[in-house]
């Protein structure tokens, strides 16, 4: 028997008819009992903003502002001649501004939160995705704050200061993500801050060779970034789809 | 050009006017409202809380789950209780859902409630017994013979294999579609409707199928 012959009989195979008394009966009682369901409000982006800003610990609020205050301290204490000292010294702490963000964000994947999270009708994604925007704004605030003032201070050129800053704590924020998503729950705060000390503290060795901060290699860094930017997409995309993959199987298997 | 309208019939004038005044108003020619929605709409209508517009939905679909159902099982009746049971779990999560592909959405509830329904009765495959013999002579008229046995030799299919065939021969899906209802690779759904074939072409072989 060919392929053909055999689809041929299978579509030969059809339903009966429906029967429109026993559709019509079926779609009374569905109506029935979704009249009876209470649906949920929709809740504005804008209102999911500021609620999962509220969620975030004081602590974090803290230990952000703390951060962003130490790196002000260093640029406006160390004199202007030592341009590359500051920012060895900012790069290297930058890193340790993704961990605040990021430890909020690993609350979402520990102590079952996930799945308190859906029963409760929340969209994991749409909440990740909000905190992480929460942190971006600020540490690009922060960053851009950094930036002006050390330009300001040291007299060199923005652009290069701007990617100084940026790279290291976009290459950090790229190992954060690539952690997480491989480590998920056993991911811990104390792993995410080993991990945010030793890219300081590998930061930190280059202020031993300030030859790779030369006009001549501004390319290098450009070109690191675009990898860097290009790495935190992939690493956000995989995980979002993780979360929707793993969000189906609940709604369904329920 | 008087003379030509006058040769018109009065009766289909008034049709025709009527026809495109309702179809201009937006109404069906039963006066009621046309219902042009599309899935995304409609859905976002129903979640805002126009909960009447349910049975809209239940009409554009009902046919469909209803044919998975029947070929999953190979009873009628069985199936209007599970394609109930279908819109049943749609309806329950209805709030939280988020528009992508609403068919495809269904099949793969439509799949875990048949799947369910067989884990609940202990079955693995559908009993051929299931199948009732007469519901296939008292629908078809000249080949209802074939159907059966057809009906039969799907059954014999396991579960896995049995989705994949229906929802690609069945139902004419993609095998992307199908891939993401089953959640599964499209290189499974591939192998799994080409195995589910060779048996149903062995089974059928078996039955003078030629």
């Amino acid at each position: 028997m060919k392929k053909k012959e055999l689809i041929r009989l299978l579509k030969s195979n059809t339903p009966p008819q429906i029967d429109e008394c026993k559709k019509e009966q079926s779609k009374k009682i569905l109506c029935e009992a979704f009249s009876n369901i209470e649906l949920l409000p929709k809740i504005s982006y804008i209102t999911l903003f500021k609620q999962q800003a509220s969620f975030i610990s004081p602590y974090l609020w803290g230990l952000q502002g703390g951060l962003s205050l130490l790196c002000i301290g260093i640029i406006l204490t160390f004199d202007m001649k030592q341009d590359t000292l500051i920012i060895t010294l900012l790069s290297s702490i930058l890193p340790l501004l993704g961990t605040i963000g990021f430890s909020e964000i690993t609350k979402s994947f520990s102590y079952n939160m996930w799945e308190m999270e859906q029963p409760c009708l929340f969209n994991l994604k749409e909440i990740l995705l909000i905190k992480l925007l929460i942190f971006a704004v600020i540490d690009l605030v922060v960053l851009g704050i950094l930036t002006a003032l050390c330009w300001a201070k040291t007299g060199s050129n923005f652009v290069t200061t701007a990617l100084y800053l940026f790279v290291p704590f976009v290459l950090s924020n790229v190992c954060y993500l690539y952690l997480l998503r491989f480590l998920r729950k056993s991911y811990s705060n104390f792993m995410h801050l080993a991990c945010g000390l030793v890219i300081s503290a590998t930061i930190g060795t280059f202020s031993q060779m300030p030859e790779i901060y030369e006009q001549g290699l501004v390319w290098v860094w450009i070109i690191v970034l675009v990898i860097g930017i290009f790495a935190m997409g992939t690493e956000l995309y995989i995980i979002l789809k993780k979360i929707e993959k793993g969000e189906n199987l609940c709604w369904n298997l329920r | 050009m008087k003379n030509n309208f006058k040769n018109l019939n009065p009766f289909l004038v008034k049709n025709s006017y009527i026809v495109c005044r309702r179809f201009l108003l937006g109404k069906d020619f039963l006066g009621k409202r046309w219902c042009n929605l599309n899935d995304k709409e409609l859905i976002k209508r129903i979640q805002s809380g126009e909960k009447e517009l349910l049975g809209i939905l239940i009409d554009r679909y009902y046919y469909d789950i209803y044919r998975f159902c029947y070929y999953k099982t190979g009873n009628s009746n069985l199936s209007y209780d599970l394609t109930q049971d279908t819109f049943f779990r749609f309806i329950k999560y209805i709030s939280s859902y988020t528009y992508k592909n609403l068919k495809s959405y269904l099949f793969t509830i439509a799949v875990n409630v048949c799947n369910d329904y067989f884990k609940n009765q202990k079955l693995v495959y559908t009993s051929v017994e299931d199948i009732d013999e007469a519901e296939f002579a008292f629908n078809k008229t000249s080949n209802f013979e074939i159907a059966y046995e057809v009906q039969a030799a799907l059954s014999k299919l396991p579960d896995f294999q049995k989705d994949a065939v229906i929802l690609r021969y069945y139902q004419d899906l993609k095998i992307s579609e199908i891939a993401k209802i089953l959640g599964v690779g499209i290189p499974t759904v591939k192998s799994r409707i080409y195995q589910g074939l060779n048996k149903l072409k062995k089974i059928l072989e078996k039955e003078d199928f030629n």
